[in-house]
């Protein structure tokens, strides 16, 4: 599946590489630390799931790897290195030449993605207008057969519908043949099934993740369904609070998830067929971005925290730390701290 | 060869595809019988303006002293020969009626189309740039707004004089401020949609997003707002005329025309009633059809 090319380059580098990336925002109420310091590493040709509860910071993050962050947002600090050259020192105009020829993203609305007024043929065929400058008759016909390929039946008269003519799960069909248009080495997912029909979703997934594997493209799938990261990510990395908590490959992060917000999130899947009284959710909210807590981000709504009984938890922030083979996690039941006891430490710390 | 091949077989799929949408506009359009009618009575002003040498019967300029006052040709001793009789010098009134038309449908739409293209260009920059070239636009067309036009355009006129092209300046100054802010506050609305955001993830740059992705969504509002701006014109010229700022006799023009027949309202109604009848038709057509082109435009109002 992997081109042999790609795959010596590999094991040179990652795709995309984020390292401490902080993007605030600068309101009036305060300064919104969306984005506090996150760490990502992208391989090529991998899907890597990006998941966490509305507000966290995942889209913010998508946003500041492209570099569309409109006012008050502003990426403070860190480094996004894309295939070699650092993204954030590029010029605007590189940047728009990187975006939608390398990098691509979809959203979550689809109709609304498109622009209401041209059809939707004439919007994949500007792909191949501005980035390629191919004629426009010649970038319809290839729009006629991305449409095909993208699983739209009778493309040469559909490619003349607007927008509003089209279902949502047709739209988002449109948007991914958009997307993958000029082959990029990245796609962004921000959430791509969440406005859809549940039926409609895992064919979107499936083309998704059809399409990148048979372009080599990686995919850097942003949800706040767990379920979605099941089904196509080949890693994981769970967010909160502009923070990532926890990465691993997808089998760790369900077999033994170590973060008690992850094992929060995996118990509040509601289970088909098994009637409980009341669903298991994770008490309390998301903290406001603007006072952070001092200590771990996670603490006030910590299960784990409180069972143990752990002073620290609250004082200070733990580091994201290597537990297992590439499973990374950022808490005290996992990390020893000045000849502290480590209660889970050892063991994987799935029973807790 | 072949390049030239390829270039006739894209003006060709070009000029289907237009005809199409042109189609479909058009067909939404003439679905209610008062955007017909309304449709019609534009094109007979513009065609009379346009043909105004062939279309009336005299000269609007010869008088004829000895036929001064003639009632129109159904009435007394209306004659034939000046079906909407003539005026106080004799002069022919259906000719000027149709001269008129020329004066107030060209003034009128170069007026507006020139107000409009800059009206909406400073829109456009004020709508997308930074705050400071916006602000200072804005405050711009608040003072364009809040000035009552009689009074700015009387003391214009006082200072360069009357004519044709100053006119034109005085009404095209005055007109584009309402283009301004409607494109400016749908730049801003349409700027925080998703597909704006969307193409710019997928590597449109900053020109044409504003050209290509924003000007077409706003030109149906444009549209609706010269149509009512054209309407507005015609009526600002002729009130212009009416007082004596505008066109000057004896150019004949229906402002101007109103002037001398406000004399003789009692006992030659004719010299008022038809340019006013003619403003009247003029400017509810154009604003019938303004309303019937909003609805026709708008693609989400299409099944």
């Amino acid at each position: 599946m992997t081109q042999t090319g790609s795959s010596d380059h590999t094991a040179l580098q990652p795709l995309l590489q984020v390292k401490d990336l902080r993007t605030h925002f600068f309101t009036r109420d305060g300064v919104v630390q969306a984005v506090d310091g996150v760490d990502l590493t992208i391989q090529h040709n991998e899907i890597i799931g990006l998941v966490g509860e509305s507000g966290c910071g995942k889209s913010v993050t998508a946003l500041s790897i492209m570099r569309l962050l409109d006012h008050p947002g502003r990426i403070v600090s860190g480094e996004v290195t894309f295939d070699g050259t650092s993204i954030l020192d590029l010029s605007e105009r590189e940047m728009v030449d990187l975006r939608g020829s390398r990098i691509s993203m979809i959203f979550q609305q689809p109709q609304s993605s498109l622009n209401p007024i041209f059809s939707v043929g004439e919007q994949i065929a500007e792909m191949f207008q501005i980035h390629q400058g191919m004629h426009k008759a010649a970038a319809l016909d290839k729009a006629i057969s991305l449409l095909c390929e993208v699983g739209i039946p009778d493309a040469s008269t559909r490619a003349k519908s607007y927008p509003h003519q089209m279902s949502g799960g047709q739209a988002q069909r449109v948007m991914i043949a958009i997307a993958l248009a000029l082959n990029p080495e990245l796609l962004i997912a921000d959430e791509p099934t969440t406005a859809l029909d549940v039926t409609v979703q895992a064919q979107i997934l499936d083309l998704i993740r059809d399409l990148s594997r048979r372009i080599n493209t990686a995919v850097l799938l942003i949800t706040h369904e767990l379920g979605v990261i099941a089904e196509m990510a080949d890693r994981v990395a769970v967010m909160y609070a502009g923070r990532i908590l926890e990465t691993a490959h997808t089998k760790d992060l369900f077999a033994k998830s170590s973060h008690p917000y992850t094992q929060g999130l995996i118990n509040s899947i509601p289970v088909l067929g098994k009637v409980e009284k009341r669903l298991n959710v994770i008490p309390g909210s998301v903290p406001n971005l603007v006072e952070l807590p001092d200590g771990c981000r996670f603490a006030p709504r910590c299960q784990a925290r409180r069972e143990y009984d752990l002073e620290i938890c609250n004082e200070q922030e733990p580091d994201l730390v290597l537990i297992g083979n590439g499973h990374k996690v950022r808490c005290w039941l996992h990390q020893s701290s000045e000849g502290r006891q480590v209660p889970l430490a050892t063991d994987g710390g799935n029973e807790s | 060869m072949r390049k030239q091949l390829e270039m006739t077989s894209n003006t060709a799929d070009d000029l289907s595809k237009e005809v199409s949408w042109i189609r479909m506009v058009a067909s939404e359009f003439v679905r209610s019988k008062v955007n017909v009618v309304a449709l019609g009575l534009f094109i007979i002003s513009v065609l009379t303006a346009l043909f105004a040498p062939t279309v009336a019967p005299h000269d609007p300029l010869s008088q004829d002293l000895m036929k001064r006052l003639l009632p129109p040709a159904w009435i007394g001793e209306g004659t034939g020969e000046h079906i909407l009789g003539t005026d106080t010098v004799g002069r022919d009134v259906l000719s000027r009626v149709v001269f008129g038309a020329r004066i107030s449908m060209g003034i009128g739409l170069t007026s507006a189309t020139i107000a409009g293209i800059f009206g909406v260009l400073m829109g456009l920059i004020s709508g997308f740039f930074g705050r400071g070239i916006s602000d200072l636009i804005m405050r711009i067309t608040d003072a364009q707004l809040s000035f009552p036009f009689i009074i700015v355009a009387i003391t214009i006129a006082a200072v360069v004089g009357s004519g044709l092209w100053k006119l034109i300046i005085i009404l095209t100054l005055w007109g584009w401020a309402p283009f301004a802010r409607v494109a400016r506050s749908s730049v801003l609305s349409l700027k925080e949609r998703e597909f704006i955001l969307a193409s710019r993830a997928l590597g449109a740059h900053e020109l044409r997003i504003m050209f290509f992705h924003i000007l077409p969504n706003i030109l149906s509002a444009v549209v609706v707002i010269w149509t009512f701006t054209l309407a507005q014109m015609i009526l600002a010229e002729s009130t212009l005329s009416f007082l004596g700022f505008g066109i000057q006799p004896p150019t004949p023009s229906w402002g101007e025309m109103l002037t001398t027949g406000r004399q003789y309202i009692s006992s030659a109604w004719w010299l008022s009633i038809f340019p006013g009848v003619s403003i009247m038709l003029t400017v509810l057509a154009v604003n019938l059809l303004g309303d019937g082109l909003r609805d026709a435009l708008d693609p989400n109002l299409r099944v």
